[in-house]
């Protein structure tokens, strides 16, 4: 065997990975090459210092940081966390549905609860500029003046309309999302 | 001694898969003891690879807290160990890749509090002890010089005594890199090992010289 050969078995013993049969004709060979039994010699050195190598512990009471963050999240469930975000979104959606429909019959209920005094402004600002001679502004008026009223039969349904593509948007992102991962790991 | 050794470890696998499908359903008395379990060897490895205190505990925190939002996601019939590690790595990577303004140095923390070396030789003489120190602190100078990818790789295979299979699943590299990288490695520390333990030899000698001459005088 030449010296290079032997070479590379040394870094596969090293490594774990030499099988018996490899092992002996390594021996061998180092039996003939005091070259390769010194270079095997100077790594297993490194070798056992390695092993003895201890562990550096972070500073102390770090379970107890760790856990002390976990809690800080854990009084709102990531269903709800995460719901909230849905809802928001669902909001949004459905705001720019209702303002393509130009401000329709539909009682924007939810709206008046998040918008309350807010619609009152824009109604305002958007009727002034409808009047102005806007045409693109009339709609949008029409929506905030719904806001600011909220009135209608049909403002429950819008609720739960929000509500159902809050949930569907959940599906969706949850599936996404267990996807991803587990393609990452 | 063997056996029993492989037995305990075959018990604490069991135990550690028992805490995971605990935690798994919310239980954080059980995630605390994961946390436990590998605290000071991800803090170390992390340690290895960004050779900055701070840096490295926040580093494994984050690991910790992103193990248990994910939980849900973790497939148990998958080492616990090899996703976890792969977490950090990847948190470790991230922040390696970011601009940073001082690198302070791997010796000590910057809360004078300063880190503690969990002695692996506790049942030594004193003076075997003080060589275990010596070589240790040898090493641990020669570490800091290697990259982050060469640490990483050499943290798994001789801390974790992981296999080059897993180490490649916990780094992303091929099996043939990690050999390559572990290689490097080795030969790296070997040629800084030889330098610092001669830059002593030197030292000490220039001391002694120096004493004798103003005994001497």
């Amino acid at each position: 065997m030449e010296c290079r050969e032997a070479k590379m078995m040394i870094d596969d013993l090293l490594d774990g990975d030499l099988d018996e049969q490899g092992r002996r004709s390594l021996e061998q060979h180092m039996a003939e090459c005091q070259a390769c039994a010194r270079h095997l010699e100077d790594f297993s050195v490194i070798e056992q210092w390695a092993r003895k190598l201890g562990l550096v512990s972070p500073r102390s009471g770090f379970a107890e940081r760790v856990m002390a963050h976990l809690a800080s999240e854990r009084p709102i469930p990531e269903v709800l966390r995460k719901g909230f975000g849905f809802i928001i979104a669902a909001m949004i959606v459905m705001s720019v549905i209702s303002a393509i429909l130009g401000g329709s019959e539909l009682a924007y209920g939810w709206m008046a609860i998040a918008a309350g005094s807010i619609g009152e402004t824009f109604s305002a600002i958007a009727a002034d500029l409808a009047e102005m001679g806007n045409e693109a502004f009339a709609g949008i008026a029409a929506f905030w003046i719904s806001v600011e009223q909220w009135q209608g039969p049909l403002s429950p349904l819008w609720m739960a309309v929000t509500v159902l593509a809050a949930l569907l948007l959940m599906v969706i992102f949850n599936f996404v999302q267990a996807r991803t991962l587990s393609h990452r790991t | 001694m063997g056996a029993s050794a492989a037995l305990a470890s075959e018990s604490d696998e069991l135990r550690e898969r028992q805490w995971v499908a605990a935690a798994r359903n919310g239980d954080p008395e059980a995630f605390r003891r994961i946390v436990e379990i590998y605290e000071g060897r991800l803090f170390t490895f992390l340690l290895r690879m960004v050779k900055h205190h701070e840096e490295a505990e926040d580093l494994a925190q984050e690991a910790f807290v992103r193990v248990w939002r994910h939980l849900e996601a973790y497939d148990t019939q998958r080492s616990f160990r090899t996703w976890l590690f792969s977490i950090a790595r990847n948190l470790a990577l991230d922040v390696l890749r970011r601009p940073r303004a001082a690198i302070v140095s791997i010796e000590g923390g910057d809360d004078g509090e300063g880190p503690r070396v969990i002695l692996a030789a506790a049942d030594a003489s004193p003076l075997e002890q003080a060589t275990v120190r010596e070589q240790r602190r040898c090493l641990e100078q020669a570490l800091e010089a290697l990259t982050p990818r060469a640490a990483m790789v050499f943290t798994l295979f001789y801390q974790e005594n992981m296999r080059i299979a897993e180490i490649a699943q916990v780094t992303g590299m091929s099996a043939g890199a990690v050999k390559v990288t572990l290689h490097r490695a080795r030969e790296m520390l070997k040629c800084k090992v030889r330098e610092n333990s001669q830059l002593e030899t030197r030292d000490s000698e220039h001391r002694i010289v120096s004493r004798r001459r103003s005994e001497s005088r």
